[in-house]
């Protein structure tokens, strides 16, 4: 983990880390304060830091020019790198190269930029209440507590919690595991495997048949009764689509299928696309409204509200911002962007026109 | 491990610069200031001066250095 700190200026505060940069090409290094810019593309050194360096520009070649609010300004680059804490990492380094007098004295002060070139290796954790600025690598990023559930979240979450039986927490467990596992093994949900269809069209060509190993009815069987049986209460639905559909409630009619299903027949038919293995008698509760909002988190479920709803297919999305931290952090940053005029690109007030 | 100590060092300074930063200021107004191990090592109006100074010191690339001012830059980057 990298602690930054939050530099005061005036009534303003900005995040800033510290690294040794080095470019080994001119066999220059130095330890250099970087500004946090999760909205800059690549890290870039700010002139009076490549003076610091001893960096001569014209020896390197020109880089793409740096666009930024007050316009673009040249650029040289260069391979270079920076290590933060423990970790040294290889990046083409751009310097910024104003040409005219006005952007020299434009990007006089301004600071060096860690872009997101840099920031990719972290998880970063700006706290500008508590003047916290933390770079934190994956297993720091693993460490570090989840955000808190909200207060009515904590109160349900505590109800619930009473009324759950062991038997249901195995299966909360399991179909978590299971929904982790599938959301991202199938890219698109499969509502009905083809071998399966299968032998539903031979059960109602050729009749009931057994199971070769146990005696049992055969999921040809199975699957026919319970097809007529749907057909006959005029259900249309399917009863794997629950399966990677995150909005629980619908599963309660499928599960009075499976429930009836389950009876006579354990743990030898339909094992391949059984979801919970084995089922019995006692599993016969319906547990997934509880366990939906006791792992919600855990299983991509969670119920936003008014807000959009999280498509459980994507792959690698990450929680939603709770917009309890937005809230808590949009005054600060109105107040820092309300009136802005310069930018990594020059000041946007400067005389000249930035080439 | 030794670079990581003087990144230490370093970011102390920082933090020493921005804690004085109003006594720094009255002292040498525009002009930028270069710190070490909480001390002023350097000022100067130029900063090519100031690097002159910490190369003859042989603190260059290791002071943390700052441009002193009353004024107040927004970055909107």
């Amino acid at each position: 983990m990298i602690r930054g700190v939050l530099r005061r200026d005036g009534a303003r505060s900005r995040p800033f880390v510290s690294a040794s940069l080095a470019i080994p090409s001119l066999q220059l290094s130095a330890d250099t304060a970087f500004l946090v810019d999760t909205g800059a593309d690549g890290t870039l050194l700010a002139p009076h830091d490549a003076a610091l360096l001893g960096v001569d520009i014209a020896l390197l070649p020109p880089g793409p020019p740096s666009t930024g609010v007050g316009g673009a300004v040249r650029t040289v680059q260069t391979a270079a790198t920076i290590t933060l804490g423990p970790e040294t990492y290889n990046l083409t380094l751009r310097i910024l190269a104003p040409v005219t007098r006005a952007q020299r004295i434009a990007l006089a002060r301004i600071p060096s930029f860690l872009g997101r070139d840099i920031l990719a290796h972290f998880a970063l954790f700006y706290d500008h209440q508590e003047e916290l600025v933390l770079l934190l690598d994956p297993d720091g990023c693993n460490a570090a507590p989840r955000p808190a559930l909200t207060p009515r979240s904590l109160a349900r979450q505590a109800a619930l919690t009473d009324l759950q039986t062991e038997a249901e927490a195995e299966t909360s467990r399991r179909l978590g595991s299971f929904l982790q596992r599938k959301i991202y093994e199938v890219p698109e949900p499969v509502l009905v495997d083809n071998d399966r269809q299968a032998p539903e069209r031979d059960a109602r060509r050729d009749g009931p048949a057994t199971n070769r190993c146990s005696g049992l009815p055969s999921p040809r069987e199975c699957d026919a009764t319970e097809l007529n049986r749907i057909r006959r209460g005029g259900l249309l639905l399917d009863v794997h689509s629950v399966v990677l559909d995150h909005r629980v409630r619908q599963e309660f009619a499928a599960h009075l299928v499976r429930l009836a299903r389950g009876f006579g027949r354990i743990g030898s038919v339909d094992q391949d696309l059984e979801v919970l293995a084995g089922p019995y008698a006692l599993h016969g509760g319906e547990a997934e409204r509880a366990q939906a909002a006791v792992d919600r988190l855990a299983l991509w479920i969670i119920d936003h509200g008014l807000q959009e709803d999280v498509d459980a297919r994507k792959p690698c999305h990450g929680l939603a911002t709770m917009r309890t931290y937005a809230s808590r952090y949009f005054s600060a940053v109105r107040a820092t962007t309300s009136s802005g005029r310069g930018g990594g690109g020059g000041s946007w007030s400067q005389p000249v026109e930035s080439r | 491990m030794q670079v990581e100590l003087e990144l230490d060092r370093f970011q102390d300074d920082m933090a020493y610069f921005d804690r004085h930063r109003e006594e720094i200021l009255k002292q040498y107004p525009e002009k930028w200031v270069a710190i070490h191990k909480h001390e002023v090592v350097g000022a100067a109006k130029a900063l090519p001066r100031l690097v002159a100074q910490l190369e003859r010191k042989g603190l260059r690339g290791k002071a943390f250095v700052d441009y002193v001012t009353t004024r107040e830059d927004l970055l909107i980057l």
